[in-house]
């Protein structure tokens, strides 16, 4: 199974690209933002994939753009992980929601959101988990700049 | 309807509907139950849960940005800070990911350490779980029973690493120190001292008739619900899924060890506490065997006093005491990671609990909770 | 020394000596029997007090050789002195009333409850013919006058102005107006058999100890106990890991040890009754019967204390059900069973 699932991946997604890395599972990754909910769904349902467990979902600061990052395990065995990116811009863009495929979206949706600053469209309840509701800025982004006046209690 | 006029009896008919206002309850963060500082806002109507909504983020200490300005052997110490009742399987998925970022292969006898400290200090986790979990429900004893226990393992540990709870053990190659003499003998005093500490424990707890009809039936995790939340570890594996990283994924030199992973179909408290009781059976097991087939050889991989990885990134996990742990590292291929995620199994385990509170009594909340055995710094990084 | 073996004849001296003196006075001598009464009574607090510290720490010393430790050490020899340090320290508190709590209600509360239970107490045999209070309804009396102690609990927890002390006021006295139902119809088949309500003369019929013809009763009884006083696994008003001390919690200092004084007393009121009904009271050979009566409500205290370390405690409902399905009808049945045999043999 785990030997022919790059190529399983090569033939249900075509116009994304799959790298491998040795030992810990292919990288899927995507073109934008947007194919993400069509992906996952397929990830999830067809049956030489069944990843059922969104297992992390962050972002990463590329400079130019944020990178978004999921990694998905199969609750059954073998229980092989997989690795999907989908590049975002780093403001502007509204990545839509995975919170209807997994649960557990709803939770790491919320802090992408909390400290990359990107927008998930369709979000039951987007807002700050980890920070404040009023923190200015997110943190995780490399232009954050750390001031330590930019919030101020008691105001 | 006019609140203050006095009701006129002859007026009043079965079907008028009953107005009853609901209740709006703060949880902490100061609150002994809470297993750390987190807020839990609740919504009653008189003794059951509308809704119960997690307030985190108390602990957030910016652990994930942190490690962008410190290098990666400095950043082992403030992974024990993680979940620090499980220590050493923090550093352990830290060190891994650092590993296969560099290509580094670590020593068996080093392995088998990992394992000893790990399985160990896994062990140390339930414990405090287990008292605390009697604590929560008016058991005051079994606490002070567990924390004994505990006792114990903190001293091997400190044996082993000098530090009684955030051990700095592990090291990127190996670990940072070989067993002292006499660890040995007094592992194996403890590991025949503690085989028949669970049975005490279950003539205490789980065969009372009170503790059973407060966990029975409570909290009842389906397995489709839990793998939507990514919920990992003992509280997956006590709705049926046998999903052990040690056993389904295997890393290290887990395929060396014979031990049974845990499973209970019920989904419900009980279920996962009886996973948890057994696993704390099965961690004994493992050390013992690591203790008799421990390896000669290095404690650690020749790694240079720089440690600065080719551009890349890994992502490598461990089965935690309270599931999935993984760190995902991305190198720019200097002495500092330029991403550094933590994957922790309590974040997830606790996006699931306003689905397990709807409609509880406020009394099933606590016991609800410690069964899910959640850790909040570990949440809120 | 006799009177160490038969107190009453002592308490008979006493009272005659003290109408001799109030003569002297060229009083009426009824009022020496006042003084007397006055004394008895200040005995008696003072009693309360050095009762519920000493069973406060054998409490905290038998809470810790069960839990694999030692309880207090340090102050006194193996921690005796820690109770006055304590008590010391929760008289010297500062006391004050929450902005939002009702400030009559609330500084109230606390001496109703310690009035219910200490009003009980004074109707309890301590041996043969000695009775602070000698009632011929002394039953029916204690049953009853210790009741009004749900009233002070709830209103400490509407005084308080606290959500949680609310609700835990009100589980309180769901929790306690249930019980009585069962402790109450449990003592109803000592009294077929003693033929009275007069403590007194229910100790005395006991030859053989009435556990031995009532073990259901007894056990009941004993149940119904714990509930009554709040204590584990029925400690729900006080679950100090999910509502923060329940109907207590807005109190400090002297109000709460009040609080703590009343339901040591309650816990002492309901263990000395219950030795009085089931187990014969004074009645023993060898030692004075006070002494008896001390040692078996000890006793039964142990119980209490035992209970309270092991159990998990119930659920508000689950402990209501035990109440009223099980305790209830199981005490009716023990009614039922008791006045057939009695009817049987006579």
């Amino acid at each position: 199974m785990n030997a022919s699932l790059p190529e399983a991946l090569r033939a249900a997604f075509p116009g994304a690209a799959v790298e491998e890395r040795g030992g810990f599972g292919p990288v899927l990754v995507l073109g934008g933002g947007a194919a993400l909910p069509e992906a996952c769904r397929a990830l999830r349902s067809q049956p030489e994939f069944v990843f059922d467990v969104l297992e992390d979902y962050t972002a990463l600061d590329e400079g130019d753009r944020l990178q978004l990052v999921l990694h998905f395990i199969r609750s059954e065995e073998p229980a092989v992980q997989l690795t999907v990116k989908a590049p975002v811009a780093r403001t502007g863009e509204e990545v839509p929601t995975l919170s209807g495929l997994f649960g557990s979206a709803e939770w790491y949706e919320r802090e992408i959101f909390d400290l990359f600053g990107v927008r998930f469209a369709g979000h039951p309840d987007l807002r700050r988990i980890l920070l404040p509701e009023d923190w200015q800025g997110h943190p995780l982004l490399k232009d954050y700049r750390d001031d330590k006046t930019l919030h101020r209690t008691g105001d | 309807m006019d609140h203050d006029a006095f009701p006129d009896p002859g007026s009043m008919t079965a079907d008028l509907p009953l107005v009853t206002d609901e209740l709006t309850l703060n949880m902490g963060p100061q609150h002994p139950s809470t297993h750390g500082a987190m807020r839990l806002i609740l919504r009653l109507d008189g003794e059951r849960v509308v809704s119960a909504s997690p307030d985190i983020g108390f602990i957030h200490r910016g652990m994930e940005k942190m490690a962008e300005t410190l290098t990666y052997l400095q950043y082992i110490y403030l992974t024990d800070r993680l979940d620090y009742l499980s220590s050493m399987l923090n550093e352990w998925s830290y060190c891994r990911a650092a590993e296969a970022l560099a290509g580094i292969e670590v020593p068996r006898r080093a392995e088998y350490l990992r394992v000893l400290a790990g399985e160990l200090s896994r062990l140390a986790s339930h414990l405090v779980w287990l008292g605390s979990m009697g604590m929560d429900l008016g058991a005051f004893t079994p606490l002070t029973y567990t924390f004994r226990e505990r006792e114990m393992i903190l001293d091997l540990l400190e044996m082993l690493s000098g530090q009684r709870m955030t051990f700095n053990y592990l090291r990127i190659g190996g670990v940072a120190r070989d067993l002292p003499p006499g660890f040995a003998d007094r592992a194996r005093a403890f590991l025949d001292y503690f085989a028949g500490m669970p049975d005490i424990y279950d003539r205490l707890l789980s065969d009372n008739a009170i503790f059973l009809a407060r966990m029975r039936g409570q909290g009842r995790l389906t397995p489709e619900l839990a793998r939507s939340h990514a919920v990992t570890g003992p509280n997956l594996r006590g709705c049926g899924v046998a999903l052990d990283l040690r056993r389904s994924d295997p890393y290290s030199v887990y395929p060396d060890f014979d031990f049974e992973v845990v499973t209970r179909p019920e989904g419900d408290a009980l279920a996962r506490y009886r996973v948890r009781v057994e696993e704390m059976r099965q961690s004994a097991r493992i050390v013992r065997q690591a203790l008799d087939g421990l390896p000669a050889g290095d404690i650690s991989a020749k790694v240079g006093r720089v440690f600065r990885p080719p551009a890349g990134e890994a992502y490598a996990r461990v089965e935690s005491s309270r599931g999935i742990q993984g760190f995902y590292l991305v190198s720019d291929g200097s002495t500092q990671p330029a991403r550094c995620r933590i994957r922790v199994p309590s974040f997830a385990n606790l996006s699931v609990l306003p689905e397990l509170l709807r409609g509880v009594h406020v009394a099933d909340i606590v016991a609800i909770m410690g069964s899910i055995d959640f850790i909040v710094p570990e949440i809120d990084r | 020394m006799r009177y160490f073996f038969d107190p009453a004849q002592g308490f008979a001296w006493l009272r005659a000596q003290l109408r001799q003196v109030t003569e002297l006075l060229g009083l009426l001598p009824v009022v020496g029997d006042w003084v007397g009464a006055a004394a008895v009574m200040l005995g008696l607090f003072l009693f309360c007090a050095l009762l519920v510290m000493v069973l406060v720490y054998l409490e905290r010393k038998i809470a810790g050789h069960m839990q694999s430790r030692l309880g207090p050490m340090r102050v006194g020899w193996h921690g005796v002195l820690q109770i006055i340090a304590d008590t010391i320290k929760m008289v010297v508190k500062e006391v004050l009333v929450p902005a939002c709590a009702d400030p009559a209600v609330y500084r109230a509360a606390p001496y109703v409850v310690f009035i219910a239970g200490f009003l009980a107490l004074v109707a309890l045999p301590l041996d043969r013919g000695v009775t602070p209070a000698h009632l011929n309804v002394g039953l029916l009396y204690v049953l009853a006058v210790s009741t009004p102690g749900v009233i002070g609990i709830l209103m400490a927890g509407w005084g308080s102005g606290n959500k949680y002390a609310l609700l835990g006021g009100m589980r309180s006295a769901a929790q306690m107006i249930s019980y009585e139902v069962p402790l109450v119809l449990s003592v109803l088949g000592v009294v077929m058999l003693a033929q009275s309500l007069d403590l007194q003369a229910i100790v005395v019929s006991q030859r053989i100890p009435n556990i031995v013809f009532q073990p259901l009763g007894f056990l009941i009884f004993l149940i119904a106990a714990v509930a009554e006083t709040n204590r584990n696994p029925f400690d729900i008003p006080e679950a100090e890991s999910e509502l923060t001390a329940g109907f207590h919690t807005e109190y400090g200092g002297i109000r709460f040890a009040y609080f703590f004084l009343a339901e040591y007393l309650a816990m002492f009121v309901l263990s000395a009754l219950a030795a009085t009904l089931f187990l014969g009271g004074w009645r023993g050979p060898l030692l004075p019967g006070w002494m008896w009566y001390l040692l078996k409500t000890g006793a039964l205290l142990f119980l209490f204390i035992w209970f309270r370390w092991t159990f998990p405690r119930l659920r508000a409902d689950q402990l209501m059900e035990l109440g009223w399905k099980v305790l209830t009808p199981l005490a009716f049945f023990n009614l039922l069973a008791t006045g057939l045999v009695l009817a049987w043999l006579r």
